[in-house]
């Protein structure tokens, strides 16, 4: 019997791309908050342009969850990969071209953690 | 009186840490000289039976050793039960008894350690189990049965 965290890990570590898919779709709607941390943590790890979009773009998913715990952590673990240079590509891109002000308001905030983290 | 003892063992996959109480006690009968009485054995084993029955009952419920060993509560539990054990033996005025409980209690303290060592050590093995299952899962699944997978999970 699989633990829901191998299954998370495995869907961030599969090579097919749909995976980011399923990692969006189940595990960042999910109720749980661990459920929400443990995918946040996959997709980071992924470190793709797809995978980070999810949690970097979207109201009310990883960095812009409506818990500060989740979100939090969310952003440590961005903070914590070695190569953050798709992820601030992406907030540069959500801060001149998002139409959420306060989407744009958490992603100016989050590069400028990722830059003085780097 | 301390008298813990601990035994691990695997049932249906689920890894239990189970305490009974058993040798320390047969151990201080050999130790306590018979012309000392040990006035606490009975009370301080009544005072501390509700509270080595709940340890037994959060240790079974624990699943898997992950949640004993990031439960900071139940480990500050078992740490309390050996503080009121050392808080006991310092207040034994007999001092044969005393000298016998001071070593029980030490034993226990590191009864616990080494409770808390194996834990650790289980864990370990553990993580490095999950790190396999995880290898076996992406290259043997594809995305739509790990979907289901997750699905039946957290459903």
């Amino acid at each position: 019997m699989y633990k829901v965290e191998e299954i998370i890990q495995a869907l961030g570590e599969h090579e097919d791309n749909a995976a980011v898919a399923v990692l969006e779709e189940v595990g960042t709607n999910a109720s749980d908050e661990y459920i929400r941390k443990i995918t946040a943590e996959a997709l980071v790890k992924r470190n793709s342009h797809d995978s980070l979009k999810v949690l970097l773009i979207n109201s009310g998913k990883g960095i812009h969850d409506l818990n500060v715990d989740v979100s939090s952590h969310v952003i440590n673990s961005l903070k914590s990969s070695s190569d953050k240079s798709e992820m601030i590509k992406i907030l540069e891109d959500t801060i001149s071209l998002h139409s959420d002000e306060s989407v744009k308001n958490k992603a100016r905030e989050v590069k400028e953690l990722l830059l003085s983290a780097n | 009186m301390a008298y813990f003892l601990y035994c691990v063992y695997r049932s249906r996959g689920k890894k239990m840490i189970k305490l009974s109480s058993n040798a320390y006690e047969t151990k201080s009968n050999q130790s306590i000289n018979s012309t000392h009485h040990n006035p606490f054995s009975v009370s301080f084993k009544k005072s501390l039976s509700p509270e080595l029955k709940k340890l037994n009952s959060d240790i079974f419920q624990s699943q898997t050793t992950s949640n004993i060993v990031n439960n900071t509560s139940f480990l500050n539990k078992i740490s309390n039960v050996s503080a009121k054990i050392k808080n006991k033996v310092n207040n034994i005025s007999f001092n044969g008894a005393k000298t016998t409980m001071k070593k029980m209690s030490e034993n226990t303290r590191t009864g616990f350690k080494g409770i808390i060592s194996k834990i650790s050590s289980m864990f370990k093995s553990e993580k490095a189990v999950a790190v396999n299952n995880v290898e076996v899962l992406k290259n043997s699944q594809s995305v739509f049965e790990l979907k289901q997978m997750l699905i039946s999970k957290i459903a």
